[in-house]
């Protein structure tokens, strides 16, 4: 059984922001959807099926892929809703790989979205936590982030003033992407280290924010993709790994990120990549903090493990770096958590696409872009160039 | 295109109350028994010799079953520790938990993975990777089964 | 995360659909059909027992315009049932007739007759509380694989065909009395194939409700008035038996009826050949439709 060649052809999101009082959530998934097909002139008859991201709990509706019907376009259609966390964007991209490679689909549309602003995040993320085990203790995203900051702060020696240098470089980033959510053209380390605590060591400029958006691609097989883009992003790669059940069970969590490096070696391993920081010209990283990017470049083996401090302070994944990291401004500079991980990949296929405007990186052959949730989930992709052989 | 001022969006405010009744299961009910008559903290492990906390039936390391029952803690070491500054809203009670509170990740001795709990702790200079902690339990009228029936963490020498 | 232990699957691949265990199937064999994957475990489970199902299902409706309703999947299904009784002629003691021979042949409920549907407590007219499958909790779990792997094995297999599915229209945007998407689903998982509808040995109908699976029965071409009910209720011996282990009425929950189904086709094809459509239902009123075909070679 041998897989058909894909690739994404096209890429749309929305401006995500803090509040997107101005539509509904099916208009603003809609919105992310018309611009993707609208880019190369696609018809929605031309779909074959869809394949939809977003947590259910967020904005309090069941089913609500069912719910969207129309604004997925996807009546009379395959839909297939996927529930991975905040990961699931990623999911749903390799999802629409599979379909579009397993040959029973040649041209898929792949959505995700969130309307924080419509519901309690907070209060939905607690259903994250083990009813029986876990949820008496929960203290919410930050807390657990600030935990596992703690373990990798131990492990690494990373200090707070490297992850401040991260968190700059993502705004600064994202102000050259105007989908973006922060646009902080100011920001310096010294606001940063000034900005108050959430949980310590996280100031709440290592934080990503809390955003309403959509992001959507559409995953072609081969023939399609070449009449669709003049430079299809390829997939090499795609790979999943999903840690244990309880949060506290992966023991350095974050430090080792035992579900990125098994989906980094899956990946690597069907994309022929044995040198990370040079095989790769970009990098769309999933990091919901800043301190994570650099815990996540390690265990990508971008870097040696203990070397994200190195890799930030002699700007290696600047804009002008080698291995620029993030130019969009990654989840730091924007966070609809259904849409999150896709707007990775979509980043990832805009870079390798040529079609990423002021933040495109020049001469982009080969991307990463990675996606992360629930109990340190990994998805991870490889786009190219090159159609694979 | 919105042909309004978001100052004039209609937002419609709902609430959403979903009643559940879990049930815990064997590894669960016999956890939380000895958690709360004995004041026991108990782990299950596999041939393999993976010891976890929160005891389950598979050991997804190994896919072995985890048959055996082995006693781990009251005392431990921090895997990972913070203090939290930003009010979050206690599941359990609906009311915020008053901060700062001190909130981490303990490996009991004996255990091979961690749990997240309340530490007795509010300075970040005094908590840190690999410091001693001890559980410290609610009297035995005040617990019901569950891990609030530990009250928190105190750090120990 | 509740079952990645369990199932296998830590620092495996895997991946969550939020609908009837049949669309997992679907994505489940393009993972196969595709190479990247050889042998897969595809799970499906619920507990309705620790939930309260009108809280839910009142979350699934239209925040805007119908939960100031209160209403949740039976008032909906009050609505289609009058419908579809009214198109079609049949009406609550046909339903019932569906339901005493699902429980005549499962092996976890007790059986009822159709007096004992037709007096039961009535919950949004014409419905009566027996008309629809009690929730339950349930699991299943199939093994796929591909073919080499089959062989490599030393097993035998029942051949994943393939399949289809449609999203169908909201439930107040749509004919509620007809299921189209699901005739349009099957049409083309069988074209695909090249199957006769005639040369199907089982077929698996899945929705919640007695007269829905009437209903989707209908859209299959399985007939209409009197000979749709007795395809359902009659156990007649007449080619393509619906439901011949009870389906969902018999004993299963939400998200796993399609998968069990699917379990029960297998057991059935492997022994004594055959081909299966297996069809599984999601959302308001059966929404969206997913089909599976499967083949035994004996």
């Amino acid at each position: 059984m041998t897989a058909v060649p894909a690739a994404i052809v096209a890429t749309g999101q929305t401006k995500h922001a803090s509040r997107r009082l101005d539509v509904s959530m099916a208009e603003m998934a809609r919105e992310a959807i018309d611009r993707c097909l609208g880019a190369r002139g696609l018809a929605f008859d031309e779909i074959d099926a869809v394949v939809a991201g977003n947590m259910e709990m967020f904005e309090g509706i069941y089913l609500v892929d069912q719910f969207f019907i129309d604004a997925l376009g996807a009546l009379g259609k395959p839909l297939f809703k996927l529930n991975t966390g905040g990961t699931v964007g990623a999911s749903v991209a390799v999802a629409c790989y599979h379909l579009v490679a397993s040959g029973r689909y040649r041209t898929i549309l792949g959505v995700g979205f969130e309307k924080q602003s419509d519901g309690s995040t907070q209060a939905a993320i607690t259903t994250v936590g083990d009813p029986i085990w876990e949820r008496a203790v929960m203290a919410g995203a930050i807390g657990n982030f600030a935990t596992m900051a703690s373990t990798y702060i131990h492990e690494s020696g990373v200090t707070e003033l490297q992850a401040a240098k991260v968190a700059v470089k993502a705004r600064l980033n994202a102000c050259r992407n105007p989908y973006a959510h922060l646009h902080l053209p100011d920001i310096t380390v010294e606001q940063v280290l000034e900005s108050e605590y959430l949980a310590h060591p996280i100031h709440r400029l290592d934080m990503c924010p809390s955003s309403d958006g959509a992001c959507a691609i559409v995953m072609a097989a081969e023939s399609e993709a070449e009449r669709l883009a003049e430079h299809p992003a390829w997939v090499h790669a795609a790979a999943t790994a999903h840690d244990q059940q309880y949060m506290g069970d992966s023991p350095k969590r974050l430090a080792v990120m035992r579900s990125l490096r098994a989906a980094a070696a899956k990946g690597y391993r069907q994309a022929g990549i044995s040198d990370p920081f040079h095989d790769f010209d970009v990098a769309e990283i999933y990091e919901p903090a800043s301190y994570a990017e650099l815990a996540m470049c390690e265990n990508l083996g971008i870097c040696e493990m203990g070397g994200g401090g190195r890799l930030i302070d002699e700007g290696l994944t600047q804009m002008d770096g080698p291995l620029p990291v993030n130019p969009s401004g990654g989840v730091l500079s924007a966070n609809p958590v259904g849409a999150t991980a896709l707007i990775r990949v979509a980043e990832a296929a805009l870079q390798v696409m040529g079609e990423a405007g002021d933040h495109q990186v020049d001469g982009v052959r080969r991307a990463l872009a990675t996606g992360y949730g629930g109990n340190a989930w990994t998805d991870l992709m490889v786009l190219s160039r090159e159609r694979p052989s | 295109m919105s042909s309004f001022a978001p100052e004039d969006a209609i937002r419609l405010e709902q609430q959403i109350t979903l009643q559940y009744r879990f049930a815990a299961g064997h590894h669960a009910t016999r956890f939380f028994a000895a958690l709360k008559d004995e004041g026991r903290i108990l782990a299950t492990r596999d041939a393999e010799g993976n010891v976890m906390m929160p005891p389950r039936p598979v050991c997804g390391l190994s896919g072995l079953p985890m048959d055996e029952w082995v006693e781990v803690g009251p005392q431990g070491r921090l895997a990972g520790a913070t203090v939290v500054y930003v009010p979050f809203i206690d599941p359990m009670t609906g009311v915020q938990r008053p901060v700062p509170y001190g909130f981490g990740l303990i490996q009991f001795d004996g255990a091979d993975t961690n749990i997240y709990h309340l530490l007795a702790e509010t300075d970040p200079a005094k908590i840190g990777v690999g410091k001693r902690v001890e559980a410290v339990f609610k009297p035995r009228e005040e617990r019901v089964g569950s891990l609030a029936d530990i009250r928190h963490f105190r750090l120990i020498d | 995360m509740a079952v990645n232990e369990v199932a296998g699957g830590t620092l495996g691949s895997e991946a969550k659909v939020a609908a009837d265990g049949v669309m997992a199937l679907l994505y489940a064999i393009a993972r196969v059909q595709d190479g990247d994957q050889h042998l897969n475990l595809v799970v499906a489970h619920s507990k309705e027992s620790q939930a309260d199902p009108h809280g839910i299902e009142l979350a699934g409706f239209d925040p805007y315009y119908e939960r100031a309703l209160d209403p949740d999947d039976t008032v909906a299904a009050g609505l289609q049932a009058g419908l579809y009784y009214a198109r079609s002629g049949l009406g609550p003691a046909d339903a019932a007739r569906v339901v005493a021979a699902a429980r005549a042949r499962s092996e976890v409920l007790d059986d009822v007759t159709v007096e004992d549907v037709l007096a039961s407590a009535p919950t949004c007219d014409p419905l009566r509380e027996l008309d629809r499958a009690p929730r339950m909790d349930a699991a299943t779990a199939l093994v796929i694989c591909d073919e080499s792997t089959m062989r490599a094995r030393d097993r035998s297999g029942v051949r994943l065909v393939g399949g289809a599915a449609r999203a169908g229209a909201w439930w107040t945007a749509r004919d509620l009395a007809r299921a189209d998407e699901a005739r349009d689903a099957a049409d083309e998982a069988l074209a695909l194939e090249g199957w006769e509808p005639s040369s199907l040995t089982r077929i698996e109908i899945n929705a919640p409700f007695a007269f829905q699976q009437l209903l989707i029965g209908e859209a299959l071409g399985l007939g209409d008035g009197e000979s749709l009910v007795r395809r359902l209720a009659g156990g007649d011996g007449t080619a393509g038996r619906v439901n011949a282990d009870g389906g969902w009425l018999a004993g299963s929950a939400t998200s796993v009826a399609g998968l069990a189904a699917c379990g029960h086709a297998v057991a059935e094809l492997r022994d004594r050949g055959g081909r299966a459509l297996i069809h599984g239902a999601t959302g308001i009123c059966a929404q969206s439709h997913a089909i599976a075909l499967l083949e035994g070679v004996a």
